[in-house]
């Protein structure tokens, strides 16, 4: 058996125990069977951004980049115009948006013009927009905010002027039937034909870990944000531009990086640090009549003794933010509720940001000088395009990172 | 270096549940028993089960002397399998086998190992929502085990509307009776309460036929809720055209519980306050002085064990298996 931790910390970023060729019966019916594959994989919930990118470069091809940008943008539109619908919560948003990025590491992102002609059953499955569905169909199992499949298709496919009733679809997700197919489910049924065989997928690809890295208690970032800053003793206003960063940094893969309550530590010392004086609301705000002390709250904040955040996490956190707002300013939400130009300093806001980051050059920020070499990267089992037909030949035994404790035991008496 | 960590051995069916499937099985490497629970995938309409998705992440997250444990989570032939320890028996059972003697100790002791085990998940903010005598399973070595997670909720989004309809009926607190959707781990307490009632009885507590027939049971036994006991209570969903039952006087619980001591009701009455706000928490309910008073509670290893045939019929399986 090999052991692949390809981090130096194994305690903190847990490897991939291959036992591809032992003779593995967790369902022990077949004792004296033949060989079947299998494998153990303990949940990662965070990756490096070294890491990230390697899985992207696996999952979508250099020409497809701009496009799958694009189509996350106007994905999350759809995923948010449904929780607004169903009257979700925002944690169930942001559970969507974290699994539909997590897809995306592990599975090839296809975006084809559609074909009529090799129109198969699986199509359906490469289609985005159901990947997206079968997002936040996990995400409210997750959440606790439990609905029908058949509630949120109707919804979903009311938001994208879709004609559920049209037969023969070929699973390519676009308006119209497109008669005379082989297949003769309604698209609603193909619809959900795909989403049941995608969460089961899905479910691997999150290692069937629920808690995802904090704890059961953690909240969202935009919640979490909030009630941080009411610990904090921070204003409406202040709390509120805290808010819109949170909104707008939930859709990052940031989440896949870092977790949520060391995310939302770093959007609250952002604001901070910037000050924000002018900031419009469709609520008028209940006017704050005590002076309140920025400095005094950012002086006071300890990252660990209060919020139980490592500080390298939540600096690496700090300039991810303000490297978002250098380079997608516009495309911000932050930005509709900003006026343009910054009326102490008479420039555009952006320069508020670059100002702040040059400010932050020299903090303390994880050291990735272990999983920076590409050949590292590739020896990593876990960083591989996932296998399905593992979970259906054979077997895939999922853990959480913090059991690994037990396992390393196991290991130790396998060695015996 | 091909042995893999993982090797179970799978033999007879031992149950089966709403969305699973429950084998017996055996870790071969530690020769210890295991139960496999095979989750049926793909024959719902919507995907894996709720129950199934809180199972594995609430017990992912609990390791407690009395919580059953969560030992591995595997897929195989496109199914979900949860490996738990084996637990052979539960309370129930013991409790409707007229030939097992219950001493006092005994009762206190079961109490006392229930009590451990959610205080452990409300420390952890998880609310069980469907404790019952069937879900404490008992080990082989006597420890009783908080089982079945599948109605279980975290407390953190403390703010949302929850479902009243969560708990067996019988075990069921008046505010989820009355509908309240908002409702704390008060609603556990009350469901160890009946239990504690239940294990002195020997017989179900407060048996309602239906719904409506449980408000009726569970107020005969324990008085009609009131303004003046309960505050605003008259605002909840399902408050309406009760009828009024005095509270029962002390002697009155004295006749119905004729063998528990004075210490014991005053436990079993603070369990079953019908106002959540006043009931008893964990902490309280395990600093009780019933638990201080004698006699102590009887070591697990020697609370009584359902004397079945069962066993000796998993033995000859057992041994059936290993001479092929
Ligand atoms: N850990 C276990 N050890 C032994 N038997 C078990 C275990 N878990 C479940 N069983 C058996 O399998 C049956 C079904 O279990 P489960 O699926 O949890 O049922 P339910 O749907 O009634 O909650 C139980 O009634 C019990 O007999």
């Amino acid at each position: 058996m090999s052991v692949k931790t390809p981090n130096t910390h194994p305690g903190i970023s847990p490897g991939v125990v291959d036992s591809s060729k032992s003779n593995l019966t967790p369902n022990g019916s077949n004792l004296s069977g033949k060989p079947r594959p299998s494998v153990t994989q303990i949940s990662r919930p965070f990756f490096t951004s070294s890491e990230l990118s390697y899985l992207h470069s696996q999952t979508i091809a250099d020409s497809k980049k701009l496009v799958f940008t694009q189509r996350k943008h106007q994905i999350f539109q759809f995923v948010f115009q449904i929780v607004k619908a169903l009257k979700f919560p925002l944690r169930v948003l942001s559970t969507s948006m974290n699994y539909y990025q997590r897809f995306y590491l592990f599975n090839k992102f296809e975006d084809e013009e559609k074909d009529e002609s090799t129109s198969d059953d699986n199509e359906l499955e490469k289609d985005p927009y159901v990947v997206a569905l079968t997002c936040v169909f996990l995400a409210t199992k997750n959440e606790d905010c439990i609905k029908k499949l058949r509630d949120i298709q109707v919804v979903a496919n009311k938001i994208r002027d879709i004609d559920e009733t049209s037969k023969g679809h070929n699973g390519s997700g676009s308006n119209g039937a497109s008669g005379g197919s082989r297949n003769s489910d309604s698209l609603a049924e193909a619809q959900r034909k795909a989403i049941m065989s995608l969460e089961f997928k899905l479910l691997q690809l999150i290692k069937f870990d629920f808690i995802n890295g904090t704890v059961l208690t953690l909240d969202s970032i935009d919640s979490l944000t909030i009630q941080f800053c009411k610990k904090l003793g921070i204003n409406y206003k202040i709390s509120m531009f805290s808010w819109l960063i949170a909104f707008d940094i939930m859709s990052t893969p940031l989440c896949l990086m870092i977790p949520s309550h060391c995310i939302s530590l770093a959007i609250i010392i952002v604001t901070l640090n910037l000050k924000p004086s002018q900031i419009t609301t469709k609520f008028t705000p209940v006017e704050d009549l005590s002076e309140v002390n920025l400095e005094e709250i950012l002086e006071g904040i300890d990252c660990y003794e209060q919020f139980r955040c490592p500080e390298p996490l939540v600096n690496e956190a700090i300039i991810y933010i303000l490297d978002y707002y250098i380079h997608q300013m516009n495309y911000s939400i932050l930005n509709e509720y900003i006026p343009a130009i910054d009326e102490e300093t008479g420039k555009e806001q952006v320069f508020k940001f670059m100002e702040l980051k040059s400010r932050f050059n020299d903090l303390t920020k994880m050291n990735q000088k272990s999983c920076l070499k590409r050949q590292l990267l590739e020896s990593d089992e876990y960083l591989k395009v996932w296998d399905y037909s593992v979970a259906m030949k054979g077997s895939a035994r999922f853990m959480l990172s913090n059991k690994r404790r037990r396992f390393s035991e196991e290991i130790d008496l396998e060695a015996v | 270096m091909t042995t893999a960590p993982l090797k179970y051995s799978k033999s007879k069916k031992v149950g089966e549940g709403t969305y699973a499937v429950v084998y017996l099985g055996t870790q071969i490497s530690s020769n210890r028993k295991i139960a496999i629970k095979e989750i049926k995938t793909g024959m719902f309409k919507d995907g894996l089960d709720m129950s199934a998705i809180r199972e594995v992440k609430y017990l992912q997250e609990l390791k407690h002397p009395n919580v059953i444990e969560l030992v591995d989570v595997f897929s195989a032939t496109n199914n979900l399998n949860l490996v738990l320890e084996f637990l052979p028996c539960d309370l129930e059972v013991l409790i409707k086998d007229t030939s097992v003697v219950f001493k006092s100790a005994d009762i206190k002791s079961w109490l006392l190992m229930t009590l451990r085990g959610i205080h452990h998940c409300h420390r952890n903010f998880i609310l069980h929502r469907d404790l019952k005598p069937n879900n404490l399973l008992l080990a082989p070595d006597g420890q009783l085990k908080i089982a079945d997670f599948g109605l279980a909720r975290s407390l953190g989004n403390a703010n949302e509307d929850l479902t009243s309809n969560v708990v067996t009926r019988w075990y069921r607190a008046p505010e989820l009776l009355f509908g309240a959707k908002h409702y704390t781990p008060a609603v556990d307490m009350w469901s160890v309460g009946i239990i504690f009632a239940e294990l002195m009885l020997r017989t179900p507590y407060l048996p309602g036929k239906d719904d409506v027939d449980q408000l009726d049971v569970t107020f005969r036994a324990l008085g009609t809720p009131t303004e003046q006991i309960w505050p605003n209570v008259s605002m909840l969903p399902q408050y309406n055209a009760l009828r009024v039952y005095p509270p029962p006087s002390r002697q009155e619980l004295r006749n119905r519980f004729s063998a528990a001591t004075e210490k014991s009701l005053d436990l079993l009455i603070s369990m079953t306050q019908l106002d959540p706000s006043r009931r008893c928490d964990l902490t309280q309910a395990l600093l009780h002085e019933f638990f201080l008073e004698s006699p102590r509670p009887t070591e697990p290893e020697d609370l009584p064990k359902k004397k079945e045939k069962r066993v000796k019929e998993e033995d000859d399986e057992m041994n059936k298996r290993f001479k092929v």
